[in-house]
């Protein structure tokens, strides 16, 4: 579904990637973890074309075949199944819940109909969002926030979907229900690209995992094994063993 | 740094050496070499790059982008002008009103434009300085408007034994103007490295954290438009000396927005280059208001043409040239 | 004074503000989603002013007919001038943006100064006579610049608050990274703001040519006051540039009664100076 080879990204002198490979499958469900500015968020804004890369490929599997999106603008990338949703969620603070959902949605021409159902998919997901769909953006809570952000790229129709720490700032119920959804997500078959560094929660969800560290991805492998590996877990992400046990 | 890069900074280094010297001598030497005419031209041109000199230290010390100073620059003149014509008094009085003058209206005009929010100070700028152009259009009966105000002045006396003359081709003008733009490239440099320089250039690299370290960033924006300013007023009563008259062309935003282009050309935060670019630019639209009146129309191809091919100024372009030629060397 | 000429004023005010408006709003959104700082937007006004004399004198017969004529000529010279010379800047600092359209509206005025000459033109009036409202008698075509422009006015705004491209823009002006990640053009949402923006602008000075008459420097002398308004009525605000221009509109008619013009827009700058004072952050605070 997504292929990153040898992706090397610069913030202006400084070197931020360096070679960064890695492959996510068809409805699979890839974490990328690592401590914190180790080059996670920007391997995903290079992805969705937010950040240019200056060196290396990023390849999507369309409905016609591969197609190399490096060069391309984020608005083709995200016609062309992209979805993102980024840190900080950046929900449309001054746009409704429903405006928040139209811009994305507005770009597809669909009938009535289907576009019904694309709100159906989100609100189904997230039924909480329903009530809100006339209240601007910025008075929702974080959680809710949260949920918006995933249903304005879900509504899309992605074939993948980026998830840039989703838990983060949510409390532990909060996060629960978000992971819930990722699962759910995964179900339906849309591959999801999850960074986080709550290791213990994506690695529960998902399927493989990326360890990066300074730029790098170091280290990889399924999630049952990595969760086994305590040596690479400690080393790159400071995760004891007794983490790990007393993990729900 | 590469080898190629090497040489490149050797080759810059070398021609900057050997054209400072060079330069120098024969700036230095002009009044009598050259023709009276050019020499009027030369003095006004040397005004002309103190006014360029006091604005980098706004845009490219600062990183302020204005379009009132040449606001100042003519009410600078203007002021003396109108001390000495209209209210009757003397020479040096008449100055420091033209210097206070162009400091007030700067203070003002820092004052609201940093109560906007960061694009919004740009506006406000040009709205001040539109609104001045304007009054000083209409109000022919104190500003003489297109004619402007002639000044009476032929000589002033620095000390005793020491005039200064300002008639077509003086070459004491010539010096005295001369000698005003190095003391206030001497200040300049001063300034810019003093705590208060180093508090400018950080509001420029980036002013969030200028603020957050506790620096109050409106006031400091303030107070260099009210220096820079002064540096203007200086400038601009200094031209009209050397031209003899005053007129609303040195308060129109056409000259503010020239100003600007000098500043990109010759370097922002060099200080020196865009006094040298300012030099150039304004002789060569001299000769082109000699030549042709469509010189308004050649301004702003100009200004579009800087914009679009040089926007890293004559220093950038030089560097540029520079650069290819050694690297074809073998 | 009478109450009759206050009354009078008042109503000229509004014609004024109305033309202020559409200048001023196509500014403001230029600026608030694009960060581009039009200083060639006076000469579109220009622009639209001509356009519509020259529809006339080339045998265009009717106003109405004349008047989207010079719009739509103004907003392919605009798109014109945004594909070639202005697009090299694109990603360019403000100061560029600012420069550069400087210059294309300095050589936009001394082209038309060369081409038509400097005296000005006339047009006639497209509605004469004068409408009867109960005790006053009041233009007619001046009426009709207050409701078409009103409703130009109206139909952008709702344009801008319920059309797909009105909600793409307001996003675009609140995220821009983020509304290119949802899959918008964002190229294209530019390409739109900068032709309602010019056409609005020409719209105002096709309205405003019987009134003031044309001339290469009318842009100039409007830009002024359009500044002001945008200011008054807050960076990007839409809302705000059209009640700051009918805010302003009225200090200049009202002013007019007392003041000579020059004095009339000191007036108006003083009130934005007031403002500042009392409410940095504009007329109105975060409506976008």
């Amino acid at each position: 579904m997504l292929r990153v080879a040898d992706l090397h990204v610069f913030y202006g002198k400084s070197h931020v990637l360096w070679g960064v490979d890695l492959e996510v499958a068809p409805g699979a469900v890839v974490a990328l973890l690592g401590r914190n500015g180790v080059g996670k968020s920007t391997t995903l804004k290079a992805v969705i074309g937010l950040v240019p890369a200056r060196q290396g490929r990023i390849e999507l599997e369309t409905a016609s075949g591969w197609r190399d999106v490096t060069h391309r603008p984020p608005w083709e990338r995200a016609a062309l199944g992209i979805g993102y949703v980024p840190e900080d969620r950046r929900i449309f603070p001054h746009l409704t819940v429903r405006e928040n959902l139209r811009v994305g949605l507005d770009r597809l021409t669909l009938t009535p109909k289907a576009r019904r159902q694309a709100l159906e998919r989100a609100f189904e997901l997230f039924p909480a969002l329903a009530d809100q769909l006339d209240r601007p953006g910025r008075v929702l809570s974080g959680g809710q926030q949260q949920m918006l952000a995933i249903a304005r790229v879900l509504v899309l129709g992605p074939r993948i979907i980026l998830l840039d720490e989703p838990s983060q700032g949510l409390a532990p119920l909060l996060v629960d229900s978000v992971m819930d959804a990722v699962v759910r997500l995964g179900r339906e078959g849309i591959a999801i690209l999850l960074v986080e560094q709550n290791a213990l929660a994506a690695l529960e969800v998902c399927g493989r995992a990326y360890l990066m560290d300074k730029g790098r991805v170091c280290h990889s492998g399924t999630a049952a094994a990595l969760r086994a590996d305590q040596p690479a877990l400690e080393r790159t992400l400071g995760v004891t063993a007794a983490d790990i046990a007393g993990s729900p | 740094m590469t080898p190629g890069g090497a040489r490149r900074a050797r080759g810059a280094r070398v021609a900057r050496a050997a054209l400072a010297p060079a330069g120098i001598v024969l700036l230095a030497l002009a009044p009598w070499w050259v023709s009276p005419y050019l020499t009027l031209s030369l003095t006004a041109a040397l005004a002309l790059g103190l006014f360029a000199l006091s604005y980098d230290l706004v845009l490219g010390v600062t990183g302020l982008i204005s379009v009132s100073h040449a606001t100042l620059f003519g009410v600078g003149a203007y002021g003396m002008a109108i001390g000495m014509t209209r209210l009757g008094i003397s020479f040096w009085p008449s100055v420091l009103l033209g210097i206070a003058a162009a400091a007030a209206l700067a203070w003002v005009i820092g004052f609201f434009s940093v109560r906007t929010s960061g694009p919004g100070f740009i506006i406000m700028t040009v709205i001040f300085a539109h609104a001045v152009e304007s009054v000083a259009n209409v109000w022919t009966s104190l500003t003489g408007g297109e004619n402007g105000i002639v000044l009476g002045v032929s000589r002033v006396s620095l000390l005793p034994g020491v005039d200064v003359h300002f008639t077509a081709g003086s070459r004491s003008a010539y010096y005295a103007v001369a000698a005003c733009l190095g003391l206030a490239l001497w200040a300049s440099r001063r300034l810019v490295a003093s705590p208060f320089g180093l508090a400018l250039r950080g509001i420029k690299g980036n002013e969030l954290r200028a603020s957050a370290l506790g620096y109050r960033v409106g006031r400091y924006k303030i107070l260099v438009n009210v220096i820079a300013g002064a540096f203007a007023a200086v400038g601009g009563i200094l031209y009209a000396l050397s031209q003899g008259f005053v007129s609303v062309d040195l308060l129109r935003v056409l000259l503010s927005i020239e100003v600007i282009v000098w500043t990109i050309l010759g370097g922002p935060g060099t200080l020196l280059g865009p006094v040298l670019a300012a030099m150039l630019m304004s002789l060569g639209i001299e000769y082109l208001r000699a030549v042709t009146h469509q010189y308004v129309f050649a301004i702003g191809a100009i200004t579009l043409l800087v914009v679009l091919f040089l926007p890293q100024g004559l220093g950038g372009l030089i560097e540029r040239l520079l650069g290819r030629s050694v690297e074809a060397r073998p | 004074m009478t109450a009759d000429v206050l009354l009078l004023q008042l109503a000229n005010g509004l014609s004024f503000g109305v033309i202020f408006a559409l200048i001023a709003s196509g500014i403001t959104l230029m600026w608030g989603i694009m960060d581009f700082i039009n200083m060639s937007h006076g000469e579109l006004y220009m622009l639209g002013a001509y356009g519509v004399w020259l529809a006339l004198v080339v045998g265009v017969g009717n106003f109405w007919l004349a008047l989207p004529l010079a719009v739509v000529g103004v907003v392919v010279i605009g798109l014109g001038l945004r594909a070639t010379v202005l697009r090299p800047i694109f990603d360019r600092p403000p100061l560029h943006t600012l420069l550069a359209t400087y210059g294309v509206g300095l050589i936009l005025q001394q082209g038309v100064l060369a081409i038509f000459g400097p005296f000005a033109k006339e047009i006639a009036l497209p509605v004469t006579g004068l409408v009867v409202l109960g005790p006053f008698r009041y233009p007619a075509y001046r009426l009709v610049v207050i409701a078409v422009g009103l409703v130009l006015i109206a139909a952008a705004g709702l344009l801008i608050q319920r059309s797909t491209y009105g909600i793409w823009i307001r996003a675009v002006a609140q995220d821009r990274a983020m509304t290119a990640a949802l899959g918008v053009p964002v190229s294209r949402v530019y390409t739109v703001v900068f032709g309602l923006g010019s056409a609005l602008a020409a719209i105002g000075g096709a309205l405003a040519a019987p009134l003031f008459g044309i001339g290469p420097t009318m842009g100039s002398e409007v830009i002024l006051l359009a500044f002001i308004v945008v200011m008054i009525g807050g960076l990007g605000n839409y809302l705000g540039s059209v009640i700051g221009g009918v805010l302003i509109g009225e200090v200049i008619a009202v002013g007019a009664i007392w003041l000579q013009p020059t004095q009339a827009y000191l007036a108006a700058l003083g009130v934005l100076l007031v403002l500042l004072l009392l409410r940095p952050a504009g007329l109105l605070r975060g409506a976008r």
